[in-house]
C-alpha cells in the first residue's frame, strides 16, 4: 500500500509539472519536480532498487509527456540516479544533508549536459530533427533552472522522511 | 565500497538503458501515449483549473495599483477604437462594392478545427503542446495551430491517433518567416526575417535588412513564404532590436503574443 501512494504520488509529480508548473515559470523557465524527486529519492533512500525504478518510472512518464524522442528522459534520469547512488555509497554520507542541496544545484547542470548529449547522439543516429547547441541560452536556462530546483528542493526537504 | 549487489543492480541498469536505446529507434510511443493521455485527460483538466484560478487569483492581487490607471488607459483606447470602427466600417463597405465590381472573389476564411490542451512540455529544453486532436479527426503533420485572435501557436510535430505533438513557435527548431510593416505617412514598406524560439520562451528575430527601421511595438506576423505557415497570422510584437555595425543584417528579440496562455482551446488550420 505504501509504494502504491509513493508510486501515485510520482504520477501526481508529473500532471503537476505539465500543467501548475507551467504558470509558475519565471523568466520562461520552469522548475523541473521530477528532476528533484529523482535527487531526493537517490539522495535518502536507502533502498537502492526503489531508486532505479523510481527514476525509471518518472523518466517513462516525462518521456510520454515530452516532444523529444522517447526514452531520452528515461536514460537521463536513471544515470543521474546511479550517480547520486554511487556518490552516497562511496563520498558522501546520508547524514549530511546539507549535501543535498549541492546534489541538486549541480544535478542540475549533469542533467543538462547529459540532455545535450544524448539529443545530439539521438539527432547524429537521424532518429529525431531536434538537436541542442552548446551556448549562452542553454547555460542560461541551465542556470535558473538550477535555481528553481533549488528553491523547490529546500520546499520538498521535509518530505524525505517519507521516503 | 559497493556492494556485488548494487554491482549486479548496476549492470542491469545498463542493459535497461541500451533496451531503451532500442527501443527508442523501433518503438511507437503513438499507442502508450494515447493510453496515458485518457487517464491523464480528467485530473490534467482539474490542474489547468487550479493554476487559472490561482493565477487569476494572484494577478488580480498583484496588480491592484495597476488597474486604475489601466482602466483610465482602455477607456481612451475604447474611444479612439470606436472611433477607428466607425472608419473601417465605412471603408469595408467600399471594399466589398469594389470586389463586386472588379469581380473579385471574398477574403477565403480559414478552415478550423477545435482542440484542447492536453499538457504542456514538462522540460525547458524543448516547447511542445499535446492537443486531444489526432489522425482519427484528420490532423496531419505541419499544419499550423493558432489560438483566438488568429495568434500563432506552432505547428503539428507528430501526430498519433488521437493525439498530436505542437511545436511552439518558441521552440528553438521552430523556423517561422515573417513580417511587419513600417508605415510611412502614405508609404508603406514591408521588412521581413525568419523568426526562431529562444530559451525563455521568448523569440528572436533574424534576417533583418539594415535599410527598415524596425522598432519596438512593430507587430510580426507569419509572411506565408515558409510554405508551412498561412499569412498574416500574428506572432508578437518587436521588444528589443539589435543593430550590430558589423553585422550584415538586425536582429530583434519579440513578445510571443500568445504568452501566458489563458486558455486551453486552440484550433488546427487544416
Amino acid at each position: 500500500m505504501k509504494n502504491i501512494i509513493f508510486f501515485l504520488v510520482l504520477v501526481l509529480a508529473i500532471f503537476l509539472q505539465v500543467s501548475l508548473f507551467q504558470k509558475i515559470g519565471i523568466l520562461g523557465v520552469i522548475p523541473n519536480l521530477p528532476l528533484v524527486l529523482v535527487f531526493l529519492i537517490s539522495f535518502f533512500s536507502k533502498d537502492y532498487k526503489k531508486t532505479i525504478l523510481s527514476a525509471f518510472f518518472l523518466g517513462i512518464l516525462f518521456d510520454i509527456f515530452s516532444g523529444m524522442p522517447f526514452g531520452i528522459f528515461t536514460i537521463i534520469f536513471v544515470l543521474l540516479a546511479l550517480v547520486v547512488s554511487v556518490l552516497i555509497s562511496t563520498l558522501v554520507s546520508h547524514e549530511k544533508t546539507s549535501m543535498f542541496f549541492v546534489v541538486v544545484f549541480l544535478g542540475t547542470f549533469l542533467y543538462y549536459i547529459l540532455a545535450f548529449v544524448f539529443i545530439n547522439i539521438f539527432h547524429l543516429l537521424g532518429l529525431t530533427d531536434l538537436s541542442l547547441a552548446l551556448g549562452s541560452k542553454l547555460f542560461e536556462s541551465a542556470f535558473f533552472e538550477s535555481l528553481f530546483n533549488l528553491i523547490l528542493a529546500v520546499l520538498l526537504f521535509p518530505t524525505r522522511r517519507f521516503i | 565500497m559497493i556492494s556485488d549487489g548494487k554491482l549486479k543492480f548496476f549492470g542491469g541498469t545498463v542493459a535497461v538503458i541500451l533496451l531503451l536505446v532500442f527501443l527508442s529507434v523501433f518503438f511507437q510511443k503513438g499507442k502508450i501515449q494515447s493510453l496515458v493521455f485518457d487517464v491523464a485527460y480528467i485530473p490534467e483538466k482539474v490542474f489547468f483549473s487550479i493554476s487559472d484560478t490561482l493565477s487569476s487569483g494572484f494577478g488580480v492581487i498583484f496588480s491592484l495599483k495597476d488597474i486604475v490607471s489601466e482602466n483610465s488607459e482602455l477607456r481612451s483606447e475604447n474611444r479612439d477604437l470606436q472611433k477607428k470602427l466607425i472608419e473601417f466600417e465605412g471603408v469595408k463597405e467600399q471594399n466589398v462594392l469594389l470586389r463586386e465590381q472588379l469581380a473579385l472573389g471574398g477574403k477565403s476564411e480559414l478552415d478550423l478545427l477545435e482542440a484542447k490542451i492536453v499538457s504542456f512540455e514538462p522540460s525547458n529544453l524543448s516547447e511542445f503542446l499535446i492537443i486531444n486532436k489526432g489522425l482519427k479527426d484528420g490532423v496531419e503533420k505541419e499544419m499550423s495551430v493558432i489560438s483566438s485572435g488568429n495568434i500563432l501557436l506552432g505547428k503539428i510535430f507528430n501526430v498519433y491517433e488521437s493525439y498530436s505533438e505542437v511545436m511552439l513557435i518558441t521552440d528553438k527548431d521552430n523556423k517561422v518567416n515573417v513580417k511587419s510593416f513600417i508605415q510611412d505617412g502614405e508609404n508603406r514598406e514591408v521588412y521581413s526575417g525568419v523568426l526562431s524560439g529562444y530559451f525563455g520562451k521568448s523569440l528572436f528575430m533574424d534576417f533583418i535588412e539594415k535599410s527598415f527601421d524596425a522598432q519596438k511595438g512593430d507587430v510580426i506576423v507569419t509572411s506565408g513564404l515558409d510554405g508551412v505557415y498561412p499569412e498574416n497570422l500574428k506572432v508578437g510584437e518587436v521588444d528589443v532590436v539589435k543593430d550590430d555595425d558589423n553585422a550584415v543584417f538586425n536582429q530583434a528579440y519579440l513578445d510571443p503574443a500568445f504568452l501566458p496562455l489563458s486558455s486551453t482551446l486552440v484550433f488546427i488550420i487544416r
